[in-house]
């Protein structure tokens, strides 16, 4: 993609939709829920989304919807990303890549309605190809319930959470399918993503701070003095100011979408170097795409007084070239940048 | 770029621009165009940023105390306009220009120190530079919030009324410099130096302290007032019972002196 800096970014909000409009025919960018998966094949199994680090399975964060114009074997594309919302863990982070040519087994060539089909409101948990999805999460689940063979989970984490909720007792009845799905506490809540253009703001000038030759005809010491014990912006501050500025007009953003351009940093620490992103498996490096702002979590309302789910920002770098591995769903890269170190 | 073509359905479908989704505010209705935003009304609501700050906006943290209690370094300026906000004076300490020689000529630039207390036990300094007078102010301003610390008062002589000066003497060090903050009698005042003065004016009442034209250790030794472990702070120790006090009864029972069970030498038991 040349000349990405010149590119406007994209900014994303959350707001509230109905349930059928975040359904995958309908091709949303969401937050929360069920992932609305795209290509129905080839989906990550449980141990591609069990978390790195505590091995429990992950939670869907997002997913957004950003085809390439130019590419005709990418015009569906999704990337989802899910992280782990379990404490003590609450760090792990995945994000996958799937991409579709407009003639596909999946959707029509047509593009969907804009109004709601007469499609049931029961949580769908069997995608076209066959497919069964875990009735916690709604990702692939190939584990089946003993008892009934109905019911399918991911993991055995999702196995007892479910049936603690109330597929104990539902379990030996017959229709039990046709119930409502309980909450299991383990999903964010929903949100359908839209999106502006960033207006090109020329952010007020947040200087730094040299050395600078003091002039007039103050008493020396006093300066001296109060320079000391001042509070002086320090880089790490410098840096958040500059970030709070350029959100300062939408402070509601909760994505920043711009295949190639320069992510906007939180903090000074932690900023990936070249070497710290891994090369896709194609061959071709990756780019930035988007990130993902801290306000979206004021949406998530996972905060704990103890740990939680937190992050400054999360930058999801995806292959330049969007390589095509099949029809299935490629991993690529995301990276975590707190705001500090503590906890 | 972010053309409403996805609400109008055009013939292209959802695979044509880069995540062009609806705009804000017309989700959930036909109308297309940016116009019809709802988020524009409240951007002066803050929206917090950090951990710390999502806490004290839902109110599960009451205090600024308890936020120190927790360790987190407090990033945003708002966390401190909401606990203390209405009560928090600032003052324009010194206003001095800077100047740089460029190819271009001089380049002057105002550096700005402020204060801020609420007279009630918090206070903090901040300095900024910046081309403008009011850009550096309002800058001074914010550093100056997030470097509030707490003051703990105390009393000279007898406790009545409020606490109204230092809890203890006090020692601040910075270079070669010392400053010592000592408790006195209510009415005296501040006794110092014009610059201290006006920090300690702004955390309480009633301190006084040596002349010291170096006022970085008199924020030491004030930082220190609650660093300080005084004898009222002790924790109580519980004694516990000495254990032959504890297990007399069993003592009597099972192990008698020799001298008395002379006759039941078998069942002396060697301790």
């Amino acid at each position: 993609m040349a000349a990405a800096s010149a590119q406007p970014v994209e900014l994303g909000f959350a707001e509230v939709a109905p349930a059928w409009r975040l359904r995958s025919e309908h091709f949303p960018s969401k937050v929360g829920g069920r992932p609305a998966w795209l290509g129905g094949a080839g989906l990550p199994g449980p141990e591609a989304l069990g978390c790195a680090r505590c091995g429990r399975p992950l939670a869907f964060l997002l997913q957004v919807y950003a085809p390439l114009p130019e590419r005709p074997d990418a015009f569906h594309r999704g990337l989802f990303l899910f992280c782990c919302r379990e404490p003590p863990c609450c760090a792990g982070l995945r994000v996958f890549r799937n991409q579709l040519p407009r003639k596909n087994e999946f959707y029509s060539y047509d593009p969907p309605p804009e109004n709601s089909s007469s499609e049931t409101e029961s949580v769908c948990l069997q995608l076209k190809s066959g497919a069964h999805l875990c009735r916690v999460c709604g990702c692939l689940g190939p584990k089946a319930c003993s008892r009934c063979q109905n019911t399918y989970y991911c993991s055995k984490e999702h196995q007892t959470l479910d049936w603690r909720l109330g597929h104990k007792q539902l379990c030996t009845k017959p229709d039990h399918l046709n119930h409502t799905v309980p909450d299991h506490n383990f999903l964010f809540p929903e949100f359908e993503i839209v999106t502006e253009t960033e207006n090109e703001i020329l952010p007020e000038a947040v200087e730094k701070e040299d050395d600078y030759e003091v002039i007039g005809s103050m008493d020396e010491g006093l300066e001296e003095e109060l320079d000391f014990m001042a509070k002086h912006e320090s880089r790490e501050e410098y840096i958040f100011q500059k970030f709070k500025t350029q959100i300062a007009l939408e402070p509601q953003q909760i994505l920043r979408y711009g295949r190639g351009i320069k992510p906007l940093w939180i903090s000074g620490e932690n900023i990936p170097q070249e070497k710290d992103i891994p090369d896709c498996r194609c061959g071709s490096k990756r780019i930035f795409e988007f990130q993902v702002m801290p306000q979206l979590l004021n949406y998530l309302k996972a905060d704990r007084l103890g740990k939680s789910v937190d992050w400054g920002v999360l930058a999801v770098f995806t292959c330049a070239e969007s390589c095509s591995l099949g029809t299935g769903y490629t991993e690529e890269f995301v990276w975590k940048q707190d705001i500090t170190d503590t906890s | 770029m972010a053309d409403d073509s996805g609400a109008a359905g055009g013939p292209g479908g959802r695979g044509q621009s880069p995540i062009s989704g609806r705009g804000r505010g017309c989700g959930r209705g036909q109308c297309g165009g940016l116009g019809a935003r709802g988020g524009k009304a409240n951007y002066k609501v803050w929206i917090p940023v950090t951990k710390l700050g999502r806490l004290v906006k839902d109110m599960k943290i009451k205090s600024l105390e308890e936020s120190y209690l927790l360790s987190l370094p407090i990033r945003e300026s708002e966390i401190i306009n909401f606990f203390l906000g209405a009560s928090l004076k600032d003052e324009v300490l010194k206003i001095m220009p800077v100047k740089k020689q460029t190819r271009a000529g001089k380049q002057t630039r105002f550096k700005t120190f402020v204060t801020i207390g609420n007279y009630n036990g918090h206070f903090g300094l901040g300095v900024k530079c910046s081309k403008e007078v009011a850009t550096a102010i309002r800058g001074a301003i914010i550093l100056a919030k997030l470097s509030i610390v707490p003051v703990r008062r105390g009393y000279w002589g007898n406790k009545m009324g409020k606490p109204h000066t230092v809890p203890c003497k006090v020692t601040g060090y910075c270079g070669s410099v010392l400053v010592r903050l000592c408790p006195a009698p209510g009415g005296t005042g501040i006794v110092s130096a014009p610059v201290p003065k006006k920090l300690l004016l702004r955390a309480a009442r009633g301190c006084t302290a040596t002349l010291g034209h170096f006022a970085k250790a008199i924020f030491d030794a004030i930082s220190k007032t609650y660093s300080s472990l005084i004898l009222a702070l002790w924790k109580e120790t519980v004694f516990t019972k000495p254990p032959y006090q504890e297990f007399t009864g069993h003592l009597v029972k099972t192990h008698m002196r020799v001298s008395v069970q002379r006759t039941q030498a078998p069942t002396v038991a060697t301790t």
